[in-house]
């Protein structure tokens, strides 16, 4: 078997996963793709190969004429669904997924029943348990090959992580912005020194010294892509100094390049960790990535979410397994905007549109 | 002589105030917190923040598109509970006094009691694997009588039966030990007497055990109809999936969604307020009947 370079191949290598037996236990008991019964999240979901049909389910997406829509009610989602129920007709998918949670699976991938998933690039660590039981078990990043010539994008959340705020009448605001300067300035910046104001060693514990700041400022995409590419170099040449200059993700280098040495299994996900961070890099650059259109809560949202998101999941799942035609779907969408979606992409539609 | 007798006394009346302190914070205090139900409740303004907007929480969940069909499960599933939760003890309580082999009555006594320890995040995982069509012993011991694989979990005609069934093998045991408890306190005399009047084992458990019984039972009927609202948060929410909202989804786990997923603690609070007053009574009513039909008073 060779690695999925397209789509087809990707549903090629689900069957030969689900019919030729890898186990060679003479059961029909595993399976080529590992779902778990929460649809998507960062683990067995399905948003990667709906991302694969330029799909991008529970996120804000703008349409061809620049208005906000919902990723999980347009078209190309009712095509990820009629093909994974496909799947889960052909026995690809756990025939009980439905009931199983992200825990339940990775106890199924630990018992060696699963050929793919998609997932972050931190999934290693939660196979790690997988791979320690199963010797000649070993699992690798691919990008999501597309179902057209057009690239996958990759939906990804909110960029931002945190507010600093500061109350209204305060008598200095502008001392916030100072502070924030200068933790940027010792911690990602010019005077950085790591000794010094990130992790302080004192007898034998190591304290992150930068996390306990009152005012803190995280590293940008362009800064977390630097260090990527630092520490790329750094293990491709085995130089650790590169990393001087790095600001985050420095702690891989020394397990992965032992991992490439020795093929210590203790590294094994950290390795994998860093595999992943290749990958993306190679692939997952400019356009590429898909961020949510918006991030905040509408009061519509506040009121309907609940019933909406049931909905959402309810449909999903009856219609991959089975239990409901993929034209529910239609329906689905129909319900999902009477229920207060229209409602609610009014709302982020006029907040964007106020933005301008 | 009255103030000495008072004197007297005064250390064990002070050894309740503990008790009524913890109730006082725990029970009683909380209850001002149902305020919360009248409110367009957010964290940050508080309970005296918050504006206030009179039943609109109420009318809210019921606008809500599957209210009707939550209500109607957690009664069906509550009510299904209730009884078979005191039929099932009852029998067993009525069998095991019959036994006469003391280890053997026990063993059994201990072995039903357990599951009442484990908890329903425990006992979901246990289920999942147990009811499994593909794996589980259930559906292995079907497929030896020529049954299809039966997919309890994912199917809405027999989800509500797993959620009655997996409950009352859990929480029998303990009722079961109540009423084997009410049994022993039966006078052994009335037995005696029954005997010498040539009635047989039917006759004294129908004459004599369960009469004697019935204050107890009287008593766990008045207290479970409390609990028709209750179909058991813990259970459903491990074993419920989308699969099953539909015969499966409860006020309880609905009033979680709407309260941890949609930070919505207001109209969650008028919930489960609405859930509280509706016990309040059938646990009246029911104590009022207790006492005109049984003349059974707890206090």
């Amino acid at each position: 078997m060779s690695e999925p370079k397209t789509l087809d191949d990707v549903f090629k290598i689900a069957e030969a996963f689900t019919k030729q037996d890898p186990d060679g236990n003479g059961k029909p008991d595993t399976y080529g793709l590992a779902v778990n019964n929460y649809l998507y999240g960062p683990i067995t979901s399905i948003t990667g190969l709906s991302n694969a049909f330029h799909a991008y389910p529970q996120t804000w997406v703008k349409d061809a004429s620049g208005k906000v829509v919902y990723g999980s009610t347009q078209p190309e989602m009712k095509k990820t669904l009629a093909k994974l129920q496909e799947m889960y007709k052909a026995g690809e998918l756990d025939r009980e997924f439905g009931v199983k949670d992200g825990n339940k699976v990775a106890e199924d991938i630990a018992a060696n029943k699963f050929g793919m998933a998609f997932g972050a690039n931190w999934n290693p660590y939660v196979f790690l348990d997988a791979v320690k039981k199963n010797p000649g078990m070993d699992w690798m990043p691919f990008p999501v090959p597309s179902v057209d010539g057009t690239p996958t994008k990759a939906n990804v959340g909110f960029s931002a992580s945190g507010y600093v705020v500061v109350r209204k009448g305060a008598k200095h605001p502008e001392a916030a912005v100072k502070m924030l300067n200068l933790h940027e300035e010792v911690v990602h910046g010019s005077r950085r020194n790591e000794g010094q104001f990130i992790t302080v060693e004192e007898n034998g514990e190591r304290i992150n010294t930068s996390r306990l700041s009152v005012v803190q400022s995280g590293v940008s995409d362009q800064g977390v892509l630097e260090s990527l590419t630092l520490l790329r170099k750094a293990i491709e040449t085995e130089d650790e100094s590169l990393l001087k200059d790095a600001l985050t993700e420095t702690d891989k280098y020394g397990p992965t390049v032992d991992y490439l040495k020795t093929g210590n299994m203790e590294n094994w996900a950290v390795a994998h960790q860093y595999f992943g961070f290749v990958t993306t890099m190679d692939n997952y650059t400019g356009d590429r990535l898909l961020m949510t259109a918006f991030g905040g809560q509408t009061p519509t949202m506040t009121d309907k979410w609940a019933t909406l998101d049931k909905l959402e999941k309810e449909t999903f799942t009856k219609i991959i397994m089975g239990a409901a035609p993929v034209d529910e779907f239609d329906t689905f969408v129909a319900d999902w905007n009477k229920l207060g979606g229209e409602a609610i992409l009014k709302e982020i539609n006029d907040w964007l549109s106020a933005q301008k | 002589m009255k103030a000495a007798k008072w004197m007297r006394e005064l250390p064990l009346h002070l050894l309740l105030l503990p008790g009524l302190v913890l109730v006082l914070v725990y029970s009683y205090v909380p209850m001002l917190g149902v305020v919360i139900a009248f409110q367009k409740f957010t964290i940050f303004s508080g309970w005296f923040g918050s504006p206030w907007i009179g039943l609109d929480n109420f009318r809210f969940v019921l606008d809500m598109p599957n209210t009707g069909q939550v209500i109607w499960n957690t009664l069906f599933i509550a009510c299904m509970k209730i009884i078979a939760g005191l039929f099932v003890p009852i029998v067993v309580a009525l069998l095991l006094n019959e036994v006469t082999r003391s280890f053997i009555k026990r063993g059994v006594q201990t072995l039903i009691y357990l599951p009442h320890f484990l908890s329903w995040v425990i006992l979901g995982g246990i289920l999942i694997d147990l009811l499994s069509p593909s794996e589980g012993i259930v559906n292995a011991m079907l497929g030896k009588l020529g049954i299809e694989p039966i997919f309890f979990l994912a199917d809405n005609r027999w989800f509500p039966a797993v959620l009655i069934i997996s409950d009352v093998w859990k929480e029998f045991g303990f009722s079961t030990i109540v009423y084997l408890a009410a049994i022993t306190s039966v006078n052994p005399t009335l037995y005696e007497a029954a005997v010498m009047d040539g009635a047989g084992r039917w006759k004294q458990t129908r004459h004599i055990t369960l009469p004697g019984m019935m204050p107890i039972i009287v008593l766990m009927v008045t207290l479970s109809l409390g609990n028709v609202l209750n179909a058991g948060f813990d259970q459903v929410f491990n074993l419920a999936n989308p699969l099953v909202y539909e015969s499966g989804d409860i006020l309880d786990t609905m009033i979680y969604r709407i309260a941890f997923n949609d930070a919505q603690y207001g109209v969650a609070t008028a919930v489960g307020l609405f859930k509280s007053v509706v016990s309040f009574l059938l646990i009246s009513v029911s104590y009022w009947l207790a006492y005109r039909l049984a003349n059974y008073r707890i206090f």
